[in-house]
């Protein structure tokens, strides 16, 4: 479904990814792994759109994504729940998610897919006044994926999702993480947390200073002792 | 990019500008008038830049410090016969003054830039309504002052005098300004300018050179104030404190590349001949026309050169080397 | 102080404060979602009421007429500016952006010192010096309902703003730039639509409150500088906040002027100014 191949951007002057390969097929639940500063964040945006490369391919399906943007990509269906949230501060449950679905693709079907995600979702339905800024992170966070799912996902891609968040969020965070994957929804995580992604993932890759240095079946990666060493710099 | 450019470093700027500034003492009388507003324009530029480019406050509010200059000698003038020489400098004391208590008095409220730019402004409009309704300052009429043209009360019969007066205020402000530049003053004053929290972390004390940047412009500003009330031989509000010649003396400095040393030199040299070549072409039919060429002249320039002439200038510079042979190339 | 005169000065400083809340409320638009402190923003108006009266003078057209041609004709030339001027500045930084208003303020004081001279001009409309007189009050129409034009302007654009998907990207973008792309949001177009909307909004306003008000080059900036006043009063960025400011400065104007006279009446607003900043610094509302 989603291609990556060869890789290369960065801020400016400063190159971040380099050659970086990816594959995630339909329906997988694939983890990205790295230490902060291995570039995860960066190799997200520029999937999603936000930062252009300069070098490499992007495809998703049949579509050429390299170099678009994110309206081209949202377009696609790939949608990014970002690093830290970010949820509209000053707006309301309700005006976060209404945004999410603002795009023109998942727009005429909005309302029903406002009501799908707020039973998805009770504690959001809950607070469906509540502004944004005054929730607490674990509750951001429900609200950011939630968001990102209002824009009818064919993959959704989540940037640290668990950081910040006390463990009680996290589980549950995780929980509708693998529910959603369960009925369908293709996702690919990336995670600080190595024990966590890659026991709720099919699949996983390691980065290290841009580049992808490892692939493979979760469960392997998980006792991979490389995996180790690409955190802790020895074995 | 507000490192001092390569273009501009050493002794050959200096003499650039030496040659360009003596020029007008060879033309005919009726440059000397446009030669010295662009030299007094040169001198405020760098004045103001002490303060807006080196220290990277930027004020809005130095028709404060001109009218205090122009307003306070002439008032000593006046009212108690005291010659403008000595006059400027209380002109020149009573603006410090303003100028440290403006500082202090951010500095004490954390006032982040643009709130800082905004009070000074706002301070700025105060003091302009308020001079042009106070009958001892003249109100909106101003003040004339008792002309006698002997040099003893800053009065000379010749405008070329005038020109060599404003010519060693230029050469005194862009001195003062590059000692304050190369020195650890200036070194402390950039540093607060591209990031004080840093600068206070190491140790900058920040408010003593906030309050030695402010004062020192505003000082350089009011003395410009009794140069240009002198010249024109009378004060009044709306040239001396509204803020439209602020609005300029910033337009230029921005033209020219703020924070450099010889940007608020180089703006007014080009903007003000320019302004008034083109007030000389079109001026005479519809009032405006050359100003409103002048905006548009601005407005292009700062369109497609945002970090000013000379930024632009560093620009092309560099990209020229880039096309040499990497043996040529010096190291930067 | 006579209680009627009190209350006339009242009325008097909600209505203008109902124009100054539009004018504000426009330049918060620009400045929230572009990034742009316009200084050149009541230049915009300036042009717009200068726009009316060569539009009476040429068209024997009253003022009132042209306020849509007029909207239309600004809210083009706001987005033209925008795309061709404004986004290519801000690539270089919010500082840039406001020299460049700067500029343009210098280019249209003097554009229109060249296009109609420096003196004072009346532009007389149908409903010039007449009055509406609802005891004790005695109110001029033009005013009345220039003010009134402003008002609804204001919260029709205030209800845009928050019941509107339009208006949502649009605080959207104003909030997290980042994050409104990645909800697929046409960044560079709404911002834009907002340009052009908030310096059409001046289009309009100029020619209906034009019979109110002495034509002179150096309005524009005076207005640009109530309007900046009334945005920190209520918060920058705040869209409530422009509103009620507006208001606030409005009467405070107004009452300063009956108690102490037009001069000092005319230096309440920058006092203001200063105190807010100094001891209230995210406005009366709180900020952005």
């Amino acid at each position: 479904m989603l291609e990556v191949s060869g890789l290369v951007a960065g801020y400016g002057r400063i190159t971040i990814l380099r050659e970086v390969e990816l594959r995630v097929d339909q329906g997988e639940l694939v983890a990205l792994l790295g230490v902060n500063g291995a570039g995860k964040t960066t190799l997200m945006k520029t999937i999603a759109g936000l930062l252009p490369s300069t070098a490499g391919r992007i495809s998703f399906g049949n579509v050429e994504l390299t170099g678009q943007g994110t309206e081209r990509t949202v377009e696609a269906g790939i949608v990014l729940v970002p690093e830290g949230r970010m949820v509209f501060p000053r707006m309301t449950v309700r005006e976060n998610l209404l945004l999410g679905g603002v795009h023109p693709r998942p727009r005429p079907r909005r309302d029903a897919t406002l009501r799908r995600v707020l039973d998805l979702f009770p504690l959001l339905a809950e607070r469906r006044d509540q502004k944004a800024a005054t929730m607490s992170g674990g509750e951001q966070q429900m609200l950011a994926i939630a968001r990102g799912l209002m824009a009818e996902p064919k993959l959704l891609i989540l940037d640290e999702p668990s950081l910040g968040l006390a463990p009680l969020m996290v589980q549950e965070t995780y929980a509708a993480l693998r529910r959603l994957n369960a009925e369908g929804l293709t996702i690919l995580l990336a995670e600080q947390n190595v024990k966590l992604s890659l026991a709720a993932s099919t699949r996983g890759y390691v980065m290290e200073n841009g580049r992808i240095v490892l692939t493979g079946v979760s469960s392997e990666l998980a006792h991979n002792p490389l995996t180790r060493k690409a955190y802790l710099g020895r074995l | 990019m507000r490192e001092k450019h390569r273009s501009t470093r050493g002794a050959w700027p200096w003499l650039l500008f030496l040659v360009v500034a003596l020029m007008p003492l060879l033309m005919s009388s009726s440059g000397i008038n446009t030669a010295i507003i662009t030299m007094l324009f040169v001198y405020l530029c760098v004045a103001w830049n002490i303060v807006g480019g080196i220290a990277g406050q930027f004020c809005i509010g130095h028709s404060l410090f001109l009218a205090a200059g122009a307003y306070t000698s002439t008032l000593l003038a006046i009212h108690f016969g005291v010659t403008p020489w000595i006059g400027m400098f209380a002109g020149a004391a009573v603006a410090t003054l303003i100028g440290m208590f403006i500082a202090w008095l951010s500095f004490r409220r954390a006032l982040p830039p643009l709130s800082f730019a905004l009070v000074t402004l706002a301070l700025a409009m105060l003091g302009y309504l308020a001079i042009s309704s106070i009958d001892v300052l003249g109100a909106s009429r101003g003040l004339t002052l008792p002309v006698r043209g002997t040099p003893a009360i800053y009065q000379f019969k010749n405008d070329v005098t005038y020109y060599v007066v404003i010519l060693v205020h230029v050469i005194g402000a862009v001195g003062l300004s590059a000692w304050l530049y190369h020195t650890k003053t200036g070194l402390y004053l950039r540093a607060l300018r591209d990031n004080e929290r840093a600068a206070h972390a190491i140790g900058v004390p920040v408010l003593k050179y906030k309050m030695l940047a402010m004062g020192t412009s505003a000082a350089l500003t009011a003395l410009g104030g009794t140069f240009y009330a002198q010249y024109l031989q009378y004060v009044e509000p709306r040239t001396f404190a509204s803020i439209h010649i602020v609005i300029e003396i910033i337009l230029f400095t921005v033209v020219g590349g703020v924070g450099t040393m010889w940007g608020p030199v180089v703006g007014p040299l080009m903007l003000v001949p320019a302004g008034e070549w083109l007030r000389h072409e079109l001026g005479s039919g519809l009032p405006g026309l050359h100003l409103l060429a002048y905006g548009l002249l601005l407005v292009i320039v700062i369109r497609f050169a945002p970090d000013g002439f000379l930024g632009a200038l560093e620009r092309g510079r560099q990209a020229w080397r880039a096309r040499r042979p990497a043996a040529e190339a010096s190291p930067q | 102080m006579p209680k009627e005169i009190l209350l006339q000065a009242a009325v008097q400083g909600l209505q203008m404060g109902a124009i100054y809340a539009l004018i504000a409320l426009s330049m918060t638009l620009v400045f929230s979602v572009g990034g742009l402190l316009n200084f050149a923003h009541g230049d915009f108006m300036a042009l717009a009421m200068y726009g009316a009266m060569v539009d009476y003078e040429a068209f024997k057209i009253d003022a009132y007429a042209i306020a849509p041609i007029m909207f239309a004709l600004f809210f083009l030339l706001g987005v033209l500016l925008f795309r061709r001027v404004v986004q290519p500045v801000l690539a270089a930084g919010v500082l840039a952006g406001a020299q460049l208003t700067l500029g343009l303020v210098f280019v249209q004081e003097n554009l229109i010192l060249v296009l109609f001279g420096g003196d004072y001009v009346n532009v007389p409309t149908v409903l010039s010096n007449r009055n509406l007189v609802v005891p004790p009050l005695v109110m001029p129409w033009p005013l009345l309902v220039g003010s009134a034009f402003a008002a609804v302007l204001a919260i029709a654009l205030y209800v845009v703003l928050m019941r509107t998907d339009f208006g949502r990207q649009i605080r959207a973008i104003a909030q997290n730039r980042d994050a409104a792309a990645l909800m697929g949001i046409r960044i560079g177009r709404i911002q834009a639509i907002a340009f052009g909307v908030g310096i059409g909004l001046l289009g309009f306003t100029g020619p209906v409150i034009v019979a109110q008000f002495t034509l002179m080059p150096t309005m524009g900036l005076d207005l640009t500088l109530i309007a900046l006043i009334v945005m920190v009063t209520g918060g920058l960025g705040n869209f409530l906040g422009s509103m009620i400011g507006g208001l606030i400065i409005g009467v405070a104007e107004s009452l300063g002027s009956l108690f102490y006279g037009g001069t000092v009446g005319a230096m309440i607003p920058y006092a203001i100014l200063v105190f807010v900043l100094l001891f209230r610094p995210h406005g009366l509302l709180g900020e952005h």
